[in-house]
């Protein structure tokens, strides 16, 4: 988890690239893919 | 008559003034709300990226500091905790790394008013705020471990609350502080005044730490045999591969997690592209204070009543609705403080994200844990 978190220091190289809009339009994906993710989980808590 | 007087006066003599349970309560919650005044004073999405912005406009340095401050608190876990398993008590490791903190905090004081070369000073800051991160994360899991044998299961929900709920009202009052101290027109120039401010944190800190520190921990039989990195790697790893419904949270937690690291390049957009000025940056940690104060008691009431799922797909969504707003600063051409207010509003947003977010992951991380690994598996998700 560490090592991933580490590793997404490369954002500001990101930025440097795309430009900040670009940059904060593309962190839209990795939500996407959290929320996709988190369908299939079984959820304890769910009432 | 005699005996009995003075053996009444010995039972006396021996009880504390006040009740051990009480005092480890009050111990805990003196240490989390001072601690979220720290964090409101050295917020590092605002005022170490707006310290460091005075030296260079490097996104990648800018960035730098709020990957650091959340990869050091959870590197050092990963290390840490076989250690914690295998001993009776937890408090000896704390104690390292409060001693550790309190150096460097101090350090960077020194640091700030003596070293006069700008890439000297970058290179301390960056070092040192590196080496409290990293004592940070050793103290972090040892700090649970202390909590889980002094705090009353009945009573966890309400310590947390207190801590969260009282530490919010102090981060609004040190919002006032870093405003005044920011502020062109304080009698302080730069970088004195980030001097001062990196001096109060420190010196509330050191006093947080230590109140902590007077906690009456029981020891305890090693719960289980010292193991190393290596062996906590693989027993991580055999869990990703054995246990889908925990793979697929984590799966999710990282995705959802890089929506917190965006949150300095917020601050460096607004202050670069917008010209928003530094006295209204300097508010930000207060609302986000302020919006997560506000959302705490709602987000509890929505993991009761809905399950953790739905608050993190409504953090989540907000999440998306701060990184789109943030886009449309631009088609709508605001500067100065226009802009300000706006990015108000975005950082409000983002208070209520970070607090949605992140107990719906603490929750559910201890929720859908393999139990026998749940030592291994339930660090804290963000500092």
């Amino acid at each position: 988890m560490g090592v991933v978190v580490m590793a997404a220091s490369v954002m500001g190289v990101v930025v440097d690239v795309v430009g900040y809009q670009a940059f904060f339009l593309l962190m839209l994906a990795p939500m996407v893919f959290g929320l996709w993710r988190l369908r299939s989980l079984h959820d304890p808590s769910a009432r | 008559m005699r005996a009995s007087f003075i053996s009444t006066f010995a039972t006396l003599r021996h009880r504390p003034l006040i009740p051990r349970a009480h005092r480890n309560f009050a111990a805990g919650v003196a240490n989390g709300a001072m601690f979220n005044l720290v964090s409101s004073l050295t917020d590092p999405s605002v005022v170490l990226v707006v310290f460091v912005s005075h030296f260079t406009d490097s996104t990648f340095l800018l960035g730098l500091i709020g990957m650091i401050s959340t990869a050091a608190w959870l590197l050092p876990q990963l290390f840490v905790s076989g250690y914690i398993q295998s001993q009776p008590l937890s408090r000896p490791v704390y104690r390292i790394a409060t001693l550790v903190r309190s150096v460097s905090r101090l350090l960077l004081v020194i640091a700030v008013f003596t070293i006069s070369e700008p890439a000297a000073l970058l290179i301390a800051f960056y070092i040192l705020i590196s080496v409290e991160g990293l004592a940070g994360g050793v103290g972090g899991l040892p700090f649970m471990d202390m909590v889980g044998k002094v705090i009353d299961p009945a009573r966890r929900g309400l310590f947390f609350s207190w801590r969260i709920g009282l530490g919010g009202l102090l981060a609004i009052g040190g919002g006032a502080v870093v405003r005044a101290l920011l502020d062109p027109a304080s009698p302080y120039p730069f970088p004195h005044n980030f001097g001062l401010l990196f001096g109060l944190a420190a010196a509330i800190a050191v006093v947080a730490l230590m109140i902590w520190l007077i906690v009456d921990e029981p020891p305890v039989a090693p719960r289980a045999g010292r193991s190393g990195p290596v062996g906590q790697v693989k027993k991580a790893l055999r869990i990703w591969r054995e246990d889908a419904n925990y793979r697929a949270y984590l799966q999710a937690r990282v995705a959802l997690l890089l929506i917190l690291v965006t949150t300095p390049f917020v601050t460096v957009y607004a202050k670069q592209v917008f010209d928003v000025p530094v006295t209204t940056l300097a508010i930000y940690p207060a609302v986000i204070a302020f919006a997560t104060l506000m959302s705490t008691a709602g987000s509890g009431w929505i993991s009761y009543r809905w399950g953790n799922r739905r608050l993190i797909r409504l953090g989540a969504g907000l999440g998306m609705l701060t990184l789109l707003l943030v886009v449309l600063a631009g088609p709508l051409n605001l500067s100065g403080d226009a802009a300000g207010v706006y990015f108000l509003g975005v950082f409000a947003i983002i208070g209520l994200r970070d607090s949605m977010v992140n107990i719906a992951l603490a929750a559910f991380n201890i929720n859908i844990a393999p139990e026998a690994h749940r030592p291994s598996t339930s660090a804290s998700p963000t500092p």
